[in-house]
């Protein structure tokens, strides 16, 4: 199924029946364009704390419940890895700047009450030795500006597939309104995305290569069977969408 | 799909050009247990009378708008022959219809039965009438008997809307704390008896006792469609 990220974001996260978390973030690559973890936060205020947890681990989405179910324990889902264990370019980007400036903002969980000495530039670099210069965060990117040869306009959201988890697209509006007029662009319309400027820019002569086209959220992009329960009256009572067999519908 | 035929009283019968009148009863067979005709009341255009429209010329009930559909135009409906409703239909009428639309001439190998018919009151194995047609409005009112005693009133009737077959008798009666409804089969009713407007029934108290309560909000009919939803995993209007 086609999802759009976005719409994802603030669904609680199930693992056996048991709510765990809230998904706060995808991470995905920019050069095999498949999203690789998804950001859960766990526990409370005191003890929150952020887990990576792989596509693969992910069930089905209730968008009637607003829930990712995902086939692990509760314990496993705690014991994820940390978010701080494979960061996106941009988290790199700003822990490198940081260091150079000497704030201490990103080498202690409390700034404030920690009176250590900020690591130096060399010690940054050293943490951050073997990221992955193509790991990218869908919040930090998603309202970037689109360039081709002109102005596309700002990104709006992430078309991924639910299935494959491959990206496959990305949404664009010139207007500031949820539902303006928007474009999706391949994946393979993109040249660079860059952090410095904020900007994704994109292959030229991009529309003569049909790597653009418009978009509609409200679009019917994916056919599945549903199960419908009337009354005596042929009333609705309830309907269950099916789970998708084999190589689906 | 199981309906009750209560709630399909007052659709609008929408023929195929445009709308013909409202459903204002159901006549069906009593031994076959099938839906013979829905007697329709049309509208002023059609001046105002009362047609009855056979199940092949029946199409779908869409319950959201509470329409009934007829395979028919209205002009059929305008040149049908006229039918007076307060009396059982008349052979001669029936295959005056079934001629006029080219319907099938409908089974009725269990009416000829002699057994059958001699275990009916005389009154109504008099005269030229069907003796096995029953309205349903009519039906509505009657008693549930059980070897002499009352088990309640028949108040509605449950039918397949695919094959038109009465499939249930939904039977009200006064429960401990309020009136209640039970279903019963219809292979357990006997006789019908339009004299003392009484239905005999096979079950007997006790079993009656133990049915569960009938629940018209329940959902029994289950029915498979493929839905198109949108990016953000909601059905697509389209």
């Amino acid at each position: 199924m086609l999802r759009s990220l976005e719409s994802l974001l603030g669904y609680g996260v199930a693992a056996a029946n048991e709510l765990v978390g809230t998904a706060t973030d995808f991470l995905f690559v920019d050069d095999k364009w498949t999203v690789r973890y998804m950001v859960v936060a766990t526990g409370g205020w005191l003890n929150r704390r952020e887990v990576l947890l792989a596509p693969e681990t992910i069930g089905e989405i209730n968008d009637a419940k607003l829930q990712i179910r995902v086939d692990l324990t509760f314990e496993m889902v705690c014991a994820s890895p940390e978010a701080s264990s494979d960061r996106p370019v941009s988290r790199q980007m700003e822990m490198l700047l940081a260091s150079r400036c000497g704030w201490k903002k990103y080498s202690s969980p409390d700034p404030l009450l920690d009176g250590s000495v900020p690591p130096s530039p060399s010690e940054v670099q050293e943490e951050l030795r073997g990221s992955d210069p193509h790991l990218r965060s869908y919040r930090e990117i998603s309202a970037y500006e689109m360039n081709g040869n002109s102005r596309l306009g700002r990104g709006t959201d992430v078309i991924v597939d639910d299935r494959s988890w491959r990206v496959n697209g990305l949404v664009t509006s010139k207007s500031d309104q949820p539902d303006g007029e928007a474009m999706i662009i391949s994946p393979r319309g993109v040249l660079r995305i860059d952090w410095r400027n904020r900007s994704i820019q994109l292959v030229p002569e991009i529309v003569k290569f049909g790597l653009i086209g418009p978009f509609s959220f409200r679009a019917p992009v994916n056919p599945r069977r549903v199960a419908e329960y009337f009354d005596y009256c042929g009333r609705l009572h309830h309907a269950d969408v099916l789970p998708e067999t084999g190589e689906g519908v | 799909m199981l309906r009750t035929l209560d709630n399909l009283l007052g659709y609008r019968v929408v023929a195929i050009d445009g709308e013909i009148g409202r459903v204002r009863d159901f006549l069906f067979d009593d031994t076959s247990w099938k839906l013979r005709y829905v007697v329709v009341e049309t509208g002023l255009l059609l001046s105002n009378r009362r047609v009855l429209v056979a199940p092949p010329a029946l199409g779908r009930i869409v319950s959201g708008k509470r329409e009934f559909r007829v395979l028919l135009t209205m002009e059929d409906v305008r040149n049908s022959p006229d039918i007076d409703t307060d009396k059982p239909v008349s052979r001669q009428q029936e295959h005056a219809i079934t001629a006029r639309y080219g319907w099938p001439v409908p089974d009725r190998m269990i009416s000829v039965d002699p057994a059958f018919t001699a275990d009916r009151d005389d009154h109504e194995t008099a005269g030229n009438g069907d003796n096995h047609l029953r309205s349903f409005l009519e039906v509505s009112t009657y008693q549930i008997v059980h070897a002499g005693a009352s088990l309640g009133i028949a108040e509605n009737v449950v039918i397949d809307d695919a094959s038109w077959v009465l499939r249930f008798l939904i039977i009200g009666f006064d429960g401990w704390f309020r009136s209640v409804q039970a279903a019963i089969s219809v292979d357990l009713i006997g006789r019908i008896s339009f004299a003392d407007g009484i239905i005999t029934t096979s079950m007997t108290r006790e079993e009656f006792d133990k049915l569960p309560v009938f629940d018209p909000k329940a959902p029994v009919n289950r029915e498979e469609r493929l839905v198109y939803f949108d990016y953000r995993g909601r059905p697509a209007a389209y």
